[in-house]
Parts: C-alpha cells; sequence; structure tokens
C-alpha cells in the first residue's frame, strides 16, 4: 500500500442524504400492552393507508430499531416521503381499538445526529 | 325713440326711398289693418301686447350687497404655523423642571377624573376614563418597542399629536416618539396602566370621541 | 398530494481529506471553533479493550458546573468579567432551553455574549440586535450579540450601564448554565467556585461509556478515496452506518425483510471485535484537540486497525455552531463532525449542519 500522503480535497454536498430518520415512540392507553415489532411498523402502515390510501400505505420505510419495553423506535424513509410518514404518524389515534398517539422525538437527515441528542441531557 | 319714429320723413329722403309717409291716424289705422291682416289669429287685444315696449335694462348691475367679513379670529394656517413655530418648544424651555408643576396639575386631574384614585376602585373603570383622558403632563415610560433604543426611555408627556408622542426627559432633552409599535406605561400613584401605542394613533381631542374596542391584537 | 409534500429542508455535508502532518492543515482550528460539544463517541475497529492512555485523555477532560437559575448579567459584573470572562477559554451556555421556543444565552471564550431571544422578550429588552438568519416574513426571532471584551463595555461606560440595566432590571435572564473553563488546573484559587457559591451548583464530570461490539462488519475506507468510487463506500453512507454502530442497529438485515433492509456498504469486511465508546458533557475543544492528538499516536503501536473515528456531536440548542455562525433549530438543530484518521495520518473531516445553519467552514 503506498503511503503517499494525500492532498486535500474538499466536498460540500447538499441533501447528502437520500433518507430522512426519525426517533419515535408510541404513547398507548394500557402500559401492559405488549407489541411486537412487526404490529408496530404495521400499526404505522394503516395509518397511511387511512389517510393517503393505498398509494401511502406504499410508501417504504424501514424500522431500524424498535425497543419493546419503551415502545420506542428509529425509522428510516426516503426524503419524498417523510412529510407523509409524518403526518400520518401524527394522525394515527387508535390501535387495537384503544386511543394511543405516537411521539416524534428527533428528525434527522443524518442517521449520527440521533445519537447524539442534547435535549436528552439528564442535568 | 317714439318721437323719432312719430317725426315725419323729410321731402328728399321720402323720394329717395321711395315710400308714402302716413301720419297720425291715418299710420295707426294702417298699422292696425296691416298687422292684423298679417297674423290673423290674434286678437287684436294680444296684438297691442306685444306692441307694448317694455324697458330692458342693460349695461346696469345692481350694487351687491358688500356682505359684511366675518370677523373670525384671525387664525394663522398650517404654513404660518409652521414657519412660526408656534407649537414647538423653544430650546430655553426644554426644562424637565418647567414641567413638573404640569405633571402635579395632571395628577390632580387624574385623581379628579377617578374620583380619587383608590386601592379598591375598579381597574377597569379606571381605564374607561382613561381612555378618553387627557395625558399632557403625565409621566410615560416606553416599556416595549419594536426598536430597543426607544425601550426604557421616560419623561413628561408636553405634546401629543397624532402619531408621536413628545417628552421630556431629566436630562432636558425633548424626545419624539413614534405611537406605532410601542408600549406605554404610565404610573398615577399606585396604578400602572400601558397605553398599546399602535391602537392609540389618534389626537387627543378625537380620542375623546372615539369609540375603543374592547377586543383587539394586541401584539407589536 | 401536493408535489411539496416529498420536499424537505435543506441539510448540509461538508467532506475534507488532508493530513495531520500538512502544515495547512486546519484540524485543529476547526475543533477548536465549535465551542459546545455535547458528546464525543469514539469508534476503535480490531480493538479489544480502550487504550489505557486514550483512556487517560478522557479521565483527565475538564470538569464542568451546572448552575441552577444563574441572571445572565452576572456575566458581567466585575468580579466575573476579571476572573473567568477576560481570561478567554470560559464556555457558559444555558442548558434546558430549547432555541425554538425559548431565550438561549452562550457566553463564547471570545467573550462574546450571545442571546437567541423570542420576539417578545427582545421588544421588553431594549438591547441593540438583529433578526434571526433563518426567520420568515414575521420575525419572532432575534440575536442579541454583545462583546464583553469590548472597550465600551468597561465598567463604569455608559454602555456599560445600559447593558446591565437591559439585562438586571428590564428583562431579568435567568437560566440553568452549563459553565466549563478549560485550563487543567486553572481554577486552583476557586475564584470560580466563589462566584458560584450563592447559587447552587454542582461539579460534573463527562460521563464515560464504553462497550466492545463483537462481529461487526465495517466499510473498508482507503485514505485516497474520500468521494467514495469504488475503493470505500459513499460519504453518506459511512455517516449512516457510523450512526447504525452508534444506535446499536443491527447491520445485516435481508433486502426482502419486512421491518428493514438497511445493511452495512459495501466494500466491508468482517471485524472480530471493536470498541465504542461516548463521553458525555460539555466538553470544550481544547480536550477534543487532546483527544485527537492521543488518537494519531494510537497507530504507533501495532495495530490491525485501518482506520478510527472520532464523532463529536454539538448541542442542538446552542444558538452558534461554528464560530459565531447562528445555529438554529428546525427540524433536528444537528451539528456535527467526525474525523476518520488513517494510519499514515490522513485524515477525513466530515462537517454536518441542519436546515437552520450556514454551511460550516
Amino acid at each position: 500500500m503506498e503511503e503517499k500522503s494525500a492532498s486535500y480535497e474538499r466536498v460540500v454536498y447538499k441533501n447528502p442524504s437520500e433518507y430522512h430518520y426519525m426517533k419515535i415512540h408510541l404513547v398507548l392507553e394500557n402500559a401492559d400492552t405488549s407489541i411486537s415489532a412487526e404490529e408496530f411498523k404495521y400499526l404505522i402502515i394503516s395509518g397511511l393507508k387511512d389517510l393517503y390510501g393505498e398509494v401511502g400505505a406504499a410508501i417504504p420505510f424501514d424500522v431500524l430499531t424498535f425497543d419493546q419495553t419503551a415502545l420506542s423506535a428509529i425509522l428510516r424513509v426516503f426524503n419524498s416521503g417523510l412529510v407523509k410518514l409524518w403526518s400520518a404518524l401524527t394522525l394515527t389515534g387508535s390501535y387495537a381499538n384503544k386511543p394511543c398517539a405516537f411521539r416524534v422525538t428527533q428528525v434527522s437527515p443524518f442517521l449520527l445526529a440521533l445519537s447524539g441528542n442534547s435535549r436528552e441531557m439528564e442535568v | 325713440m317714439e318721437r323719432v319714429v312719430l317725426s315725419r320723413i323729410p321731402p328728399d329722403e321720402k323720394k329717395l326711398v321711395g315710400v308714402r309717409a302716413r301720419h297720425g291716424k291715418a299710420a295707426q289705422q294702417f298699422t292696425q289693418a296691416f298687422l292684423k291682416s298679417s297674423i290673423p289669429r290674434m286678437s287684436s287685444d294680444a296684438i297691442e301686447d306685444i306692441l307694448l315696449h317694455r324697458a330692458v335694462v342693460l349695461r346696469y348691475t345692481r350694487v351687491k350687497k358688500t356682505r359684511g367679513k366675518k370677523t373670525k379670529a384671525k387664525g394663522l394656517n398650517a404654513k404660518e404655523r409652521r414657519e412660526l413655530k408656534v407649537f414647538q418648544l423653544k430650546p430655553e424651555h426644554q426644562k424637565y423642571e418647567l414641567f413638573l408643576p404640569l405633571h402635579e396639575l395632571w395628577k390632580q386631574y387624574v385623581a379628579d377624573l377617578c374620583n380619587g384614585l383608590k386601592p379598591e376602585s375598579n381597574p377597569q373603570m379606571i381605564q374607561q376614563k382613561l381612555l378618553k383622558a387627557d395625558f399632557h403632563g403625565a409621566v410615560l415610560t416606553v416599556v416595549r418597542s419594536k426598536c430597543p433604543s426607544y425601550v426604557g426611555t421616560t419623561g413628561i408627556l408636553v405634546q401629543e399629536l397624532k402619531h408621536v408622542f413628545k417628552i421630556i426627559t431629566k436630562e432636558d432633552r425633548l424626545k419624539t416618539i413614534p405611537k406605532r409599535n410601542s408600549v406605554f406605561s404610565v404610573e398615577m400613584g399606585d396604578f400602572i396602566t400601558h397605553i398599546y401605542g399602535s391602537r392609540f394613533e389618534l389626537r387627543s381631542s378625537e380620542r375623546s370621541a372615539k369609540k375603543f374596542k374592547v377586543k383587539g391584537n394586541i401584539d407589536l | 398530494m401536493s408535489p411539496d409534500l416529498g420536499k424537505c429542508s435543506r441539510s448540509l455535508l461538508t467532506c475534507e481529506k488532508s493530513n495531520f502532518l500538512n502544515e495547512q492543515s486546519r484540524h485543529e482550528v476547526h475543533v477548536s471553533r465549535h465551542c459546545f460539544n455535547y458528546k464525543i463517541s469514539l469508534l476503535l475497529p480490531e480493538c479489544e479493550v480502550l487504550p489505557v492512555r486514550v483512556e487517560n485523555v478522557i479521565h483527565n477532560f475538564s470538569s464542568y458546573y451546572l448552575v441552577r437559575d444563574l441572571p445572565v448579567y452576572k456575566f458581567l459584573e466585575e468580579k466575573w468579567l476579571a476572573t473567568v470572562v477576560k481570561k478567554g477559554s470560559f464556555y457558559a451556555l444555558s442548558c434546558k432551553t430549547r432555541i425554538d421556543e425559548d431565550n438561549v444565552c452562550a457566553l463564547l471564550p471570545s467573550g462574546q455574549l450571545i442571546l437567541s431571544l423570542d420576539k417578545d422578550t427582545y421588544e421588553h429588552l431594549g438591547l441593540e440586535g438583529r433578526p434571526s438568519l433563518y426567520s420568515h416574513k414575521k420575525v419572532m426571532r432575534y440575536v442579541v450579540s454583545v462583546d464583553l471584551t469590548n472597550k465600551s463595555l468597561v465598567p463604569g461606560t455608559k454602555r456599560y450601564q445600559q447593558v446591565l440595566l437591559c439585562l438586571k432590571e428590564r428583562v431579568m435572564l435567568r437560566s440553568d448554565f452549563l459553565l466549563t473553563t478549560c485550563h487543567p488546573g486553572a481554577d486552583k484559587d476557586g475564584a470560580l467556585h466563589n462566584l458560584l457559591s450563592q447559587y447552587t451548583y454542582e461539579e460534573c464530570r463527562p460521563t464515560l461509556h464504553s462497550q466492545t461490539l463483537k462481529n461487526l462488519f465495517c466499510p473498508s475506507l482507503h485514505h485516497s478515496d474520500l468521494r467514495g468510487k469504488g475503493l470505500s463506500c459513499t460519504p453518506n453512507q459511512f455517516l449512516e452506518w457510523l450512526g447504525a454502530v452508534n444506535l446499536n442497529i443491527s447491520c445485516d438485515n435481508s433486502a426482502v425483510s419486512f421491518l428493514s433492509t438497511y445493511m452495512c456498504p459495501e466494500p466491508r469486511a468482517p471485524v472480530s471485535q471493536s470498541v465504542l465508546c461516548t463521553v458525555t458533557g460539555l466538553i470544550p475543544p481544547k480536550d477534543v484537540c487532546r483527544l485527537l492528538k492521543e488518537l494519531r499516536c494510537y497507530f504507533a503501536e501495532p495495530n490491525f486497525a485501518a482506520w478510527v473515528s472520532l464523532t463529536v456531536h454539538g448541542f442542538v440548542d446552542c444558538p452558534v455552531s461554528w464560530g459565531a455562525a447562528e445555529h438554529g433549530f428546525f427540524k433536528g438543530g444537528e451539528n456535527l463532525y467526525n474525523f476518520v484518521c488513517f494510519k499514515n495520518q490522513d485524515y477525513w473531516l466530515y462537517k454536518a449542519t441542519g436546515s437552520e445553519d450556514a454551511c460550516p467552514p
């Protein structure tokens, strides 16, 4: 491997990421309800379907992590689908006929930024 | 005129024009007969009426009654007022102490207006009174403004115009502060009231007649 | 559906490639201009435990102080000016205040006091400021910046009296503050303790958290290929992967998985164990610099790692990002940078900001 030191180079990307990442959590009336990751994703998809129909339900997004105890998750969605996903989350109001609500904690085009949110600082 | 008409035509002119002149009764009869045959529809009385000559006055006008010029108090117009600087405080009069008596007077006036300004009096009633009150002599403070440099200015109100307050500060400076986009506080004994300048853009004389709306946007 | 639904606010990412040994390298400048750092995250591939020397550096990080309910005008008092502000290297940031809804205050080491105020407070305060760069038709936020080291702000001057009056009498701005002075042992005489004694305060240490990750797929990076033209993955993919590692996101999904299709970017190589270490607190730039220096020495000892990564997150509610550039919060106030250091002392520097931020330097 050549050990030649590199010359200076600088690139600026505008809107570098094709994805947005959302940290959300689900608030249920009955805290004991257990919900699996698949059910969680299905709940979001049905929310999309209610608001935007079949086309909305087809918006691709990933559930990157899901914490079953805290009911929190990190979603990844294409930039074009962010507003639709977000609005669907806001308007989702019931899970299994019980009231529920999604809280969006953080949204960022960088997944890395989700790991360092100073608003979570405990002092 | 008549005389000229009735005068006899001189014989040489008679020859020249070629008319036969009639005089006196003959002429009158002829004329009547002529008219009758020319205007057969009219009665002789009506014809007589037409022939009556009336005096038409030309070249003469009646002297107009000169209405005595209203002896209104000879005021100045706006231009003259501007030029004479009637409403501008002379620099040598821009002294805070000079206006302290005015402030005392104003305090009395407000106390009278609000029946003594007792602590138990209803603030809403007082505010209603103050809306119509005169503020000349009050101590105004700018408590909030879109322009930060006005904030904190305080002094005695010496002149209120439609869009500005002119106040004199303790440092003997005359400051002109626009009413718009500022909130002023007025202190009267234990009461402090706020004037939202944007809602107050009236002359003080007009304000006494104005009906203020109870609700309204108080944002600057 | 409205086509606007597909639009997103802009974000920026700058990538730089240079060498630590290069005289013109500005890595220290970039680090020192990013004043308020909330979290450092260190990823060392092919490493079993955090090297002792790195750990020592982290243990020597300066403490920071959490002061409750400190009025802002205190910074202007003679004692404060003389003991902390004028000496420089003093950092203060209001905490638990959100820059999109509250008043935020920061004191930079240069002696600049920056207040990011909502419209109502600004109108009451009476200090000259400018509208926020990221305001819309109706300005709802103003930024007031006061240079405390300026000659006109010497105690006794008219301007000084005016600023003090504004902050003390007109609007008593107060909030919880995070403070730090980054000279090691600068506070021997306890001057800061003296100043803080009339308030409830506590001295905090940056919290270190370290874990070993086993059997991780790591993207292979080649120091010459910054843009990701085959030898490395693209900068964005790399940052995404770093985030995934930090957030403990599984990277081995299949493309047909119902839940997630995220996979480690190509080219990649399995790494049996790597160390992920995070430090949280108010970390002054000088400490980041020292850590970076230590990381450069890390390659002096024989090891298998091709690169190490150092990520620094700024406070999302800080009124400045780099230098005195205004920082705002729209969807998330991200302002972070990341060093990837290579064996031959080459480094890549990524700087990312969100929508209400100037382009990083």
